[in-house]
C-alpha cells in the first residue's frame, strides 16, 4: 500500500491523545449489484411489493372457491346482516349473502376489468397514436377526435356510454376501454414523434430502410416502455371506474358479485352496518395501491432520470 | 397576444362541436322510440308516423342533429322523458349543490396541495417528502366513495361532529352550507390533492435548481420569500395547467360523492337519468360539464401570460 501513504500524508502523525482512525483502504470494493432475486427486490423495493400484493389478489381471485368460500350469491334470508363473526367472517349481507365470499370473487371482476381495459386500451392507443404520428395527413383528423373524446370527463363518457346498453362485465371493459383511449393515442403519438427526429431513425431511413420495419424495430419498441408504465395506471383507473359504474348503478349486473355492487347493496344500510361496505373498500383500495405501486416502480425502473423528480 | 386569444378561442370551436356530436349521437342511437312512448299503447302505427314526423324523428341524422345544436344554442336542451320537466330547469334546481361542492374542493386542494408540494420539494429525501409522496400514492389509490364513507363514519358517527349527509343551501347561512359541504369536500379532493402535491413537487424541484434561486439565496432573501415568491411564481404554469386538466377528476368524482353524501346536485340527477334511462337528461349533463371543462381549460391557457410574462404570443 505505498501508494496510499503517498496521497494522505496526514494519516502517518496522528495529534497525541487523538485515536488514530483505522487507515481506509486506498481503494473501496467494487459495488457489486446483487444478482437474482433478492438483487431485484432490493433495486425495486416499490415494484417488488406492489408486484406481490398484486399476484396475491390474483391468486386469491383465482382460487376464491378453495378458500373457504361459500356460493356468493347463495339467500339466506334468515341469516341476513349478521355482524363478522367466526362462522361469517366478514358478515353477511340484507339477503343473507356471506360478505367474505362475495368479497373474494368480486377480486374476479375487479381484475378482470382492469387487465382488460390495460391491454385493450394500450393496444388501441398504439396503433391510433402510431398511424397519427406517422401519417401526417390523418394526424390532425385523429387528434380533433380525441380532443373532443378528451374534453368529455372519463368517467362521465364511461356513464354515457353504459346508459346505451346493457349492463353486463363486457360492456363495462368496452365503455371504460372507450374512455381511456384518446389518452393513450396522445402519448403513443407524442413518443413517435420525438422518436422519429432520432438520430438512429434517421440513420436508419438514411441506409435505406422500409418504413414497415423501421416502425417494427426501432419506433415500436421504444414506445413499449412509456406504455408498458401507463397501461399499469390505465389498469387502476379502470378498477376504480368499474367499481364506480356499479355502485351507481351502470356497471356490472347486480347478480355478478362486484366489489362496487357489494357496495352500493350496503349503501342503504351502511350506517348500521358498515362492514358491508368497508370489506369490499379496503379491498378495493389495497388492489388499485398494489397496481399504483407496480406502476410508480416500473416508471423509475424504466426511467431512471425521472425517479428523482417524481 | 389578441390574435393569439381569437385563434385559441377558435379552437376549441372544432372540440365542442365533436362533443356535441358525439353527445347528440348517444341520443340518436339510444334504445326506445320516443314517439312510440308519447302515442302511447292504443295508438295506430299511423298515429306513431304522424308524431314522428311532427317530432322530425323521421328526417335524416344531420338534419335532425342541426335542428338539435340550433335549439341547444338556444337554451332548450329538450324535455325529460320522466318528469316531462325542460331538461334546462331540471339542471337550474340542481346546479347549486354541485358547484358549491366543486368550489369549495377546489379551494380546500390548492389551499392543501401547493404547499404539500412545496414543501416536499424543500425537503426533498427526507421523511416529510416521503409522507407525502406516501400520501400522494394512497390519496390516487383510495377511491372517492371509500373516503367517503370512512370520514362520514370516523366524524359524523362516532365523533358527531358534522352532519352524516345532505345538504343546506348557501342562502341558509355559510356555517351550515360548510358543515354539508367540509366531508364531501375533503372526500372529493383526494385525489386532485395528490395530483397537484405531485406536480407541484416535481416542477418545484426543477426550479430550485435555477440560477436564479441562488442569486436570491445569495442576496438574503428569506427561505420563505424564495419557496413561495421566486420559485413557486416559477414553476406556475405546470401546476395551473394540472389544476385545469384535474378538473376532469372533480366532475367525474362529484358524480359518486353526492351519492354517498346524498347531495341533491347534478351528479344525483345524472344517477336518477341513468337509472330511468332519462336519455335527454344524460345528454343535458354532459354537454354542461363538457362545455365547462373546455370553458376552465380555455380560459387557464389564456391566463398564462399572468403567471409567466416571459409567454408572448
Amino acid at each position: 500500500m505505498a501508494s496510499a501513504s503517498v496521497l494522505s500524508p496526514i494519516e502517518a502523525a496522528p495529534p497525541s491523545g487523538v485515536a488514530a482512525a483505522a487507515p481506509l483502504p486506498d481503494v473501496l470494493p467494487p459495488v457489486k449489484p446483487k444478482k437474482g432475486f433478492i438483487g431485484f427486490v432490493r433495486r425495486n423495493p416499490t415494484m417488488a411489493f406492489g408486484a406481490a400484493l398484486l399476484l396475491l389478489m390474483v391468486l386469491v381471485a383465482i382460487f376464491a372457491p378453495l378458500l373457504g368460500t361459500v356460493d356468493p350469491t347463495a339467500l339466506a334470508p334468515a341469516k341476513r346482516t349478521r355482524e363478522p363473526s367466526a362462522l361469517y367472517w366478514f358478515g353477511t349481507d340484507m339477503l343473507g349473502r356471506d360478505v367474505y365470499s362475495r368479497v373474494l370473487y368480486g377480486a374476479r371482476v375487479s381484475l378482470i376489468v382492469g387487465f382488460s381495459v390495460a391491454i385493450l386500451a394500450s393496444v388501441a392507443g398504439m396503433a391510433i397514436g402510431m398511424v397519427s404520428g406517422y401519417v401526417r395527413l390523418l394526424d390532425s383528423v385523429i387528434m380533433r377526435v380525441m380532443d373532443g373524446l378528451m374534453s368529455i370527463p372519463p368517467i362521465l363518457l364511461a356513464i354515457a356510454l353504459m346508459a346505451l346498453t346493457r349492463g353486463s362485465v363486457q360492456n363495462v371493459i368496452i365503455a371504460i376501454t372507450i374512455a381511456e383511449i384518446p389518452r393513450v393515442s396522445r402519448l403513443v403519438r407524442g413518443v413517435v414523434l420525438s422518436l422519429r427526429e432520432q438520430p438512429y431513425v434517421e440513420a436508419a431511413v438514411a441506409a435505406g430502410t422500409r418504413t414497415p420495419a423501421i416502425i417494427l424495430r426501432h419506433i415500436l419498441p421504444n414506445t413499449l416502455a412509456p406504455i408498458t408504465v401507463q397501461a399499469t395506471y390505465i389498469c387502476a383507473a379502470a378498477m376504480i371506474t368499474e367499481a364506480i359504474l356499479s355502485f351507481i348503478g351502470a356497471g356490472t349486473p347486480p347478480i355478478i358479485p362486484s366489489w362496487g355492487n357489494i357496495m352500493a347493496e350496503g349503501r342503504a344500510l351502511w350506517q348500521v352496518k358498515p362492514y358491508i361496505v368497508f370489506f369490499p373498500a379496503v379491498f378495493l383500495s389495497i388492489t388499485v395501491l398494489a397496481v399504483n405501486l407496480l406502476g410508480d416502480g416500473l416508471r423509475d425502473a424504466l426511467d431512471p432520470r425521472m425517479a428523482k423528480r417524481l | 397576444m389578441f390574435a393569439y386569444v381569437i385563434r385559441r378561442v377558435l379552437q376549441t370551436i372544432p372540440v365542442m362541436a365533436l362533443v356535441a356530436l358525439f353527445v347528440f349521437s348517444l341520443l340518436y342511437i339510444s334504445p326506445g322510440d320516443p314517439a312510440a312512448v308519447i302515442a302511447g299503447d292504443q295508438a295506430t302505427p299511423q298515429d306513431v308516423e304522424r308524431i314522428r314526423a311532427s317530432l322530425g324523428l323521421d328526417r335524416p341524422y344531420l338534419v335532425r342533429f342541426g335542428t338539435w345544436l340550433w335549439a341547444i344554442l338556444h337554451g332548450d336542451m329538450g324535455t325529460s322523458i320522466f318528469t316531462n320537466l325542460p331538461v334546462t330547469t331540471m339542471i337550474a334546481q340542481r346546479i347549486e349543490p354541485t358547484l358549491s361542492l366543486m368550489a369549495l374542493t377546489l379551494v380546500l386542494a390548492i389551499c392543501i396541495a401547493v404547499p404539500m408540494g412545496v414543501v416536499a420539494a424543500w425537503k426533498q429525501g427526507t421523511l416529510i417528502d416521503r409522507a407525502v409522496m406516501g400520501f400522494a400514492v394512497l390519496g390516487f389509490s383510495v377511491p372517492v366513495f371509500v373516503v367517503g364513507y370512512l370520514l362520514a363514519y370516523v366524524f359524523a358517527l362516532e365523533l358527531d361532529w358534522l352532519p352524516v349527509q345532505g345538504y343546506t343551501s348557501l342562502s341558509n347561512g355559510v356555517l351550515p352550507w360548510l358543515e354539508n359541504l367540509v366531508l364531501p369536500a375533503i372526500a372529493l379532493g383526494g385525489v386532485y390533492i395528490a395530483l397537484i402535491a405531485r406536480i407541484t413537487r416535481a416542477t418545484m424541484l426543477e426550479v430550485l435548481q435555477q440560477d436564479y434561486i441562488r442569486t436570491a439565496r445569495a442576496k438574503g432573501a428569506g427561505q420563505g420569500s424564495i419557496l413561495f415568491v421566486h420559485a413557486l411564481k416559477n414553476a406556475a404554469v405546470p401546476i395551473v395547467t394540472v389544476i385545469g386538466i384535474g378538473i376532469a377528476l372533480l366532475i367525474g368524482g362529484a358524480v359518486v360523492t353526492e351519492s354517498v353524501f346524498a347531495i341533491p346536485g347534478l351528479g344525483r340527477l345524472t344517477v336518477d337519468a341513468i337509472l330511468r334511462r332519462d336519455y335527454p337528461v344524460i345528454q343535458g349533463v354532459v354537454l354542461l360539464f363538457s362545455f365547462v371543462y373546455v370553458l376552465v381549460n380555455l380560459l387557464i391557457d389564456l391566463a398564462y401570460t399572468l403567471f409567466d410574462p416571459r409567454i408572448r404570443y
